[in-house]
């Protein structure tokens, strides 16, 4: 008796053939001693048949037509149709975003090359003109400054 | 460069649009072989005819307007379902809300101890008579909207507890739970229409 908490939270599980073997086997087994679970089982059974039993329902004749209209008139392919737009203004704006940054970085790569060539040929020269320029912005800011 | 990149695009927009179109036939043969099992679902969901085909059309207009998702290595009755189990589920919510709302109102006939019933198709529709005759279906309409939904999938549709946990976006335990205490909610409510009868009868 101390499974039948167990048991009867898995009946319909067991009912319908969804639980582990391990677990079936211990339903079966339960089953074939207690009664009140038993019971309990028949009754879950009759609900399981009577639904399956169900009478189909009728469809109206009209239905599909009437619905096909509202389907293709009103929800048509709009809403499709606008996100696959937005969709593709996303991408092309992707796009070109990365065409630009692509260009851009090449681009700036070739100055960064340059730059690099040309304190390798003249180092001399560029430290030089770093010196001048150093020199040139000192006494400006002396010039200004009160003596 | 720019042109042809500009060119790309709008021819993709054309085919977007294009491929729209071209799946319409395709769509259209779905739901022709679709719509008379999902109007037996929209039904037992809603136990109402005039609620059963809103539900039916809305499923529709939203799965062609989402068609473009729709991936074909699937059964389209489980994308359709799916669909059509959100909605009914959002229907439901909402309904509980407008309840809420109004609970200062008398219920009247709903007031028979199933608080959390839907009542979605207690709506003065004048085909709801002819359902309440069938105890089963009335019963359906009393339960609690999610056992409901899996209940149904599971015995009206037979669908494995695997296939409704994906319909029902849920783990296979909750719809393990949904299912067991759903019938037992049917077989409760069977019991309380039974003795309501037999007092009748007596009295």
């Amino acid at each position: 008796m101390n499974n039948c908490f167990r048991v009867k939270g898995l009946l319909s599980a067991y009912l319908d053939r969804e639980l582990s073997g391990e677990e079936m086997l211990l339903l079966r087994d339960h089953l074939s001693t207690c009664s009140e679970c038993s019971l309990e089982f028949d009754e879950l059974r009759r609900v399981k048949s009577a639904l399956i039993q169900m009478p189909e329902i009728e469809v109206s004749p009209e239905l599909l037509s009437r619905m096909k209209v509202q389907v293709f008139a009103s929800a048509a392919p709009v809403p499709v149709s606008k996100s696959r737009v937005a969709a593709s203004v996303g991408m092309a704006a992707a796009v070109l975003f990365l065409v630009f940054a692509v260009m851009r970085w090449v681009e700036v790569q070739r100055q960064t090359d340059s730059v690099e060539y040309g304190t390798s040929y003249g180092t001399q020269g560029t430290m030089a003109g770093g010196v001048d320029q150093g020199q040139t912005f000192v006494p400006v800011t002396l010039a200004s400054s009160p003596e | 460069m720019a042109e042809g990149v500009v060119g790309v695009i709008v021819s993709f927009v054309k085919s977007s649009a294009k491929s729209a179109d071209d799946r319409r036939p395709l769509f259209e043969k779905l739901m022709t072989n679709s719509y008379q099992q999902a109007f037996q679902m929209a039904y037992r969901f809603t136990s109402n005819r005039a609620e059963a085909e809103d539900l039916l059309q809305e499923t529709y207009i939203r799965a062609f307007r989402y068609f473009h998702r729709f991936d074909e290595s699937m059964p389209f009755t489980a994308w359709l379902y799916r669909i059509m189990t959100n909605l009914h589920i959002d229907n439901v919510r909402k309904v509980s809300r407008l309840k809420t709302v109004s609970i200062d109102q008398p219920v009247g006939e709903s007031a028979s101890g199933w608080d959390l019933a839907d009542t979605s198709a207690e709506s003065g529709d004048s085909h709801v008579d002819d359902i309440l005759n069938e105890p089963l279906q009335r019963a359906l309409q009393a339960m609690t909207g999610e056992f409901r939904t899996a209940v149904v999938l599971a015995d009206i549709e037979g669908m494995s507890y695997e296939e409704i946990a994906v319909v029902m976006n849920t783990s296979v335990g909750t719809v393990r739970s949904r299912i067991h205490r759903g019938r037992k909610q049917i077989r409760e409510h069977l019991e309380h229409m039974s003795s309501m009868n037999s007092q009748e009868v007596a009295g």
